[in-house]
């Protein structure tokens, strides 16, 4: 993965990131390294 | 790729916003913001274990400013400690209040006004905090969060308070 899409490889994650058993509704990641993709 | 994930993902994909700080150079600030749909809820060991799976979990300089959730359960008090006890799981965070907060004369902390809300037996729908370790370069942020998960005796995960809202009545 080249290093201008890792913040889209971040989206991609979060989207994956969840399960039916547990009561998280939303989140903010503050991140540094941020580059537009 | 983006596409194609999303698709297959019960996570409301609208609800994701992602910003960044205007400029050019490399290493510049931003927030990612998403939410489950309804009924769903966001996994924060899936998160870290598919994060780690990218070129995030090592031999990189970005990192990870902190991770803010807002999470939906029971606030109860233990020995002096609030503790979140999250619905439907058995994950607790120990709730606590911001070191670094310096909140102006007459006004309290949203820790502060918590602890006050629950001692006159007001109802917590909800919790928002930053989750404790979530912050400093991704690799490292990423071990020291694996080392966590494999304790054989964890403890609750601080979480500092930065907002909350009560059940209306």
């Amino acid at each position: 993965m080249s290093r201008n899409t890792w913040s889209a490889a971040l989206v991609l994650t979060l989207l994956a990131a969840t399960s039916a058993d547990a009561q998280v509704t939303k989140g903010v990641l503050g991140i540094k390294g941020a580059e537009m993709s | 790729m983006r596409d194609t994930i999303a698709r297959q993902s019960d996570v409301d994909k609208n609800s994701i916003k992602y910003d960044v700080a205007p400029g050019t150079e490399r290493y510049r600030h931003g927030t990612i913001a998403f939410a489950a749909t309804k009924g769903k809820s966001i996994d924060l060991e899936k998160l870290q274990k598919s994060l780690k799976a990218t070129r995030l979990g090592k031999g990189t300089r970005s990192g990870v400013n902190y991770l803010e959730i807002t999470a939906e359960g029971d606030v109860a008090v233990v020995k002096k400690d609030m503790i979140l006890k999250v619905s439907g799981t058995n994950q607790e965070y120990k709730l606590v209040d911001d070191p670094k907060a310096k909140p102006k004369e007459g006004t309290n902390t949203p820790y502060q006004r918590l602890r006050a809300a629950l001692d006159k037996g007001v109802t917590i729908a909800n919790v928002t905090g930053r989750v404790q370790a979530w912050n400093g370069v991704w690799p490292k942020v990423l071990r020291e969060l694996e080392k966590e998960n494999e304790a054989k005796e964890p403890t609750p995960r601080l979480l500092v308070v930065t907002e909350f809202e009560t059940v209306s009545k």
